[in-house]
């Protein structure tokens, strides 16, 4: 029970608002949510503080806060002059009091938020690999140290994105990777980002994307991003708003599977260039893989099933029939210069 | 190039009188040396410290035999197999390419060495007597380098005159050190011994071959050896797709077709990067890092492992044997688990489906075959 004893020395008593220091924010763990903040201006107007502030007495005088940033927001703006409040003196131990103000609020604590916090335990603790593990797991994030090399990492990231993240509640690996692009990168994405706002799995999936496009290509994250598709999709609110998550993710993955896009598109135009009824349905080998083409139609009567055999017996004499075995791999005759 | 320096060396009390046990804590450079009775116990202690691929990599272990170390390559399901037998003598690996199945395969955060190699010899006689309609090929280089450690154990040297003494099958010894030196004390080097080497584009191996030798080092270690008398052979797995690769390659071949003249190679094999499901997040973590591991990879049918598309494959695979074949029309080129149609699109090869051995009858008898395996 390490850090019980902080209570020992704490004074439940009024302090005047003017006194606490609003912008110190050692213990700020990330701003409260809007419901959250409508329900405490209701209870404050109506009924005054319900919970006292913690706050800390400092050495030079006046006090920081340790637990109670949306209270004391909220009784500032409703007009009230004091609060009362648990008071710990100047020397109760930093690390002890982030502990007891973390108690039940893991899951809740945004991952730049609990980054942020990280920095600060680490500022006054030095890099004490126990201690932040300890304060990782207590802040909701479980993984250990992965999660906590994620975490420190989210110090590389720029500020806008940085808030984008805390407002749109981006996990830890998530915003770790776009903690990994250089700055330029970061601003092209977040203007992204904005533009289409795409959630979980999806915002994985663009940063896995973007990231390997970057690896694949050796060119900057910037660079991937200023394809011609994707800002046509981002100067376009309305398609923004509408179709552009999915039509980034579509470009996004032809930009990373160059070759095997054009695969699809060349076997889709073998498959055209057969002239056959729509009715019937082409299909490759599941990844281009194997040697065996699947045909599929359906048929009313015995009459159609044998057109539909006639133009599959045209088409299977066709170049268009060898071009689709030329797209799993087979050779060119027509390169080889034998007689097919 | 000398073996590399560990931080810890635990030796199996069952083998600490055995004289390579000796022979090997003594060539090791170790800065810590204890012998314990459990070496799973070991391992625990040090899967505490910096994960296994990290620690994995500075810490040795001397371990017992256990049955099963000789045993066949595991395959991969409706791929042709070359049917290479596997000697496990030393298992893991000092050198830490990116791309590496042992990251998945193996979990011990040591470098597991069986000093009794007696006991392997013992197994390999009995292998050898079976009755099999082609030569046998064995090799140490599966889940480790037949060479990276063998100024420590020595183990090429012995296996070198254990097989001149069964000319029926082949050695196969597959490095991407220069550790040849106790190759090279051999007094008579045996017809039936290749020593092969892991080759890549010259700037695959600067970037994901870490602490493995230079293409140039490498090469020059198989002129050494060459020199000596044994043959050679080349093994071009995993072939990265990326900007420029048919030039990268088409220069490896050159490079070894400097060294060695035709007639000193005995085989070739091409095999396109691929790895199991359990690898991709370990490569996901990985890819960004640069071109080669963020190719097109999707999971394929039928073992669902993440390869190129196959007609990529088979497109890389033409332009090498092309290039191949335009120094060596006679060398025996094989493909390492890829399907019946691979083969035939890439090498106009048409493999027997009845017939499970038909990539290894394509090899060369060993000099000293007379038609039975020993």
């Amino acid at each position: 029970m390490p850090h019980a004893d902080i209570f020992q020395q704490a004074l439940l008593s009024r302090i005047e608002c003017a006194e606490i220091d609003g912008r110190d924010g050692f213990y700020f763990l990330g701003p409260a949510s809007g419901q959250y903040l409508k329900h405490l201006y209701k209870t404050i107007r109506e009924q005054g503080p319900l919970r006292p502030l913690w706050a800390q007495r400092c050495a030079e005088g006046g006090y920081r806060v340790v637990d109670g940033f949306a209270r004391l927001g909220a009784a500032l703006d409703v007009g009230l002059k004091s609060l009362p409040a648990l008071v710990f003196p100047p020397d109760a131990n930093p690390v002890g009091l982030f502990r007891a103000r973390l108690d039940g609020r893991a899951g809740v604590v945004s991952a730049v938020a609990g980054a942020r916090a990280l920095q600060r335990i680490e500022a006054v603790a030095g890099y004490d690999i126990d201690l932040l593990l300890e304060f990782t797991e207590w802040m909701g994030f479980s993984g250990g140290l992965v999660q906590l090399e994620r975490l420190r990492s989210l110090r590389g990231l720029e500020e806008p994105v940085a808030r984008w993240c805390e407002e749109n509640l981006v996990g830890p690996a998530e915003a770790a990777a776009m903690a990994a692009f250089p700055r330029e990168g970061q601003r092209g994405l977040l203007v992204l980002l904005r533009a289409v706002n795409p959630g979980g799995n999806l915002l994985r999936r663009y940063l896995a994307l973007i990231a390997e496009i970057s690896a694949r290509e050796g060119i900057l994250v910037e660079e991937a991003l200023s394809d011609r598709v994707i800002r046509s999709v981002l100067t376009n609110p309305q398609t923004a708003c509408s179709a552009g998550r999915e039509l980034v993710h579509r470009r996004l993955r032809e930009l990373r599977y160059p070759e095997t896009t054009a695969l699809e598109e060349r076997f889709k135009l073998a498959v055209k260039a057969l002239g056959l009824p729509e009715t019937v349905r082409i299909e490759p080998p599941e990844a281009f893989e194997g040697d065996r083409i699947t045909v599929g139609f359906g048929f009313g009567d015995p009459g159609e099933l044998e057109e539909t055999a006639a133009s599959l017996a045209l088409a299977a004499r066709s170049d268009a029939a060898r071009e689709l075995f030329r797209c799993l791999g087979a050779p060119d005759e027509r390169e080889s210069g034998s007689d097919t | 190039m000398s073996a590399p320096a560990f931080d810890r060396l635990y030796v199996h009390e069952a083998v600490r009188d055995h004289p390579r046990t000796k022979r090997i804590v003594e060539r090791a450079r170790c800065r810590a040396v204890e012998v314990v009775a459990d070496l799973d116990e070991a391992y625990s202690v040090l899967r505490e410290g910096s994960g296994p691929f990290v620690t994995g990599k500075r810490s040795l272990a001397l371990a017992p035999w256990r049955d099963g170390r000789l045993e066949a390559c595991p395959g991969s399901r409706s791929m042709r197999c070359c049917l290479y037998r596997v000697l496990n003598i030393v298992e893991g690996c000092p050198y830490e390419c990116t791309y590496c199945i042992l990251q998945c395969y193996l979990n011990r955060p040591a470098i597991v060495i069986y000093p009794e190699l007696e006991k392997m010899t013992a197994a390999l006689e009995a292998d050898l007597a079976k009755d099999r309609s082609y030569a046998s090929r064995y090799g140490t280089g599966e889940l480790a380098d037949s060479l990276a450690l063998d100024d420590l154990t020595g183990f090429a040297g012995e296996l070198v005159d254990f097989f001149g003494r069964h000319p029926g099958a082949w050695l196969e010894l597959k490095t991407k050190s220069t550790e040849v030196d106790g190759l090279l004390e051999v007094g008579r080097v045996p017809g039936n011994v290749v020593v092969a080497w892991s080759v890549n584009a010259e700037e695959v191996c600067r970037s994901e071959e870490r602490g493995a030798s230079s293409l140039g080092a490498r090469l020059a270690a198989a002129g050494r050896v060459r020199d000596a008398g044994y043959r050679l052979a080349f093994h071009f797995d995993p072939l990265f797709r990326f900007h420029g690769w048919e030039r990268a390659y088409r220069e490896v071949v050159r490079r070894i077709y400097a060294v060695a003249a035709p007639g000193d190679i005995a085989w070739i094999s091409l095999g396109c990067f691929r790895h199991a499901p359990a690898m991709a997040p370990v490569h996901e973590d990985r890819r960004a890092s640069g071109p080669f591991l963020a190719g097109e990879l999707f999971p394929v049918p039928p073992d669902r492992k993440y390869r190129y598309p196959q007609p990529v494959r088979v497109e890389m695979y033409r332009e090498l044997h092309r290039s191949i074949r335009e120094f060596d029309p006679g060398v025996y080129v094989y493909l390492c688990m890829e399907s019946a149609a691979v083969w035939r699109w890439a090498l106009d090869m048409e493999l027997d489906p009845a017939d499970d051995a038909a990539v290894e009858r394509g090899f060369p008898a060993p000099p000293g075959s007379t038609g039975t395996t020993s």
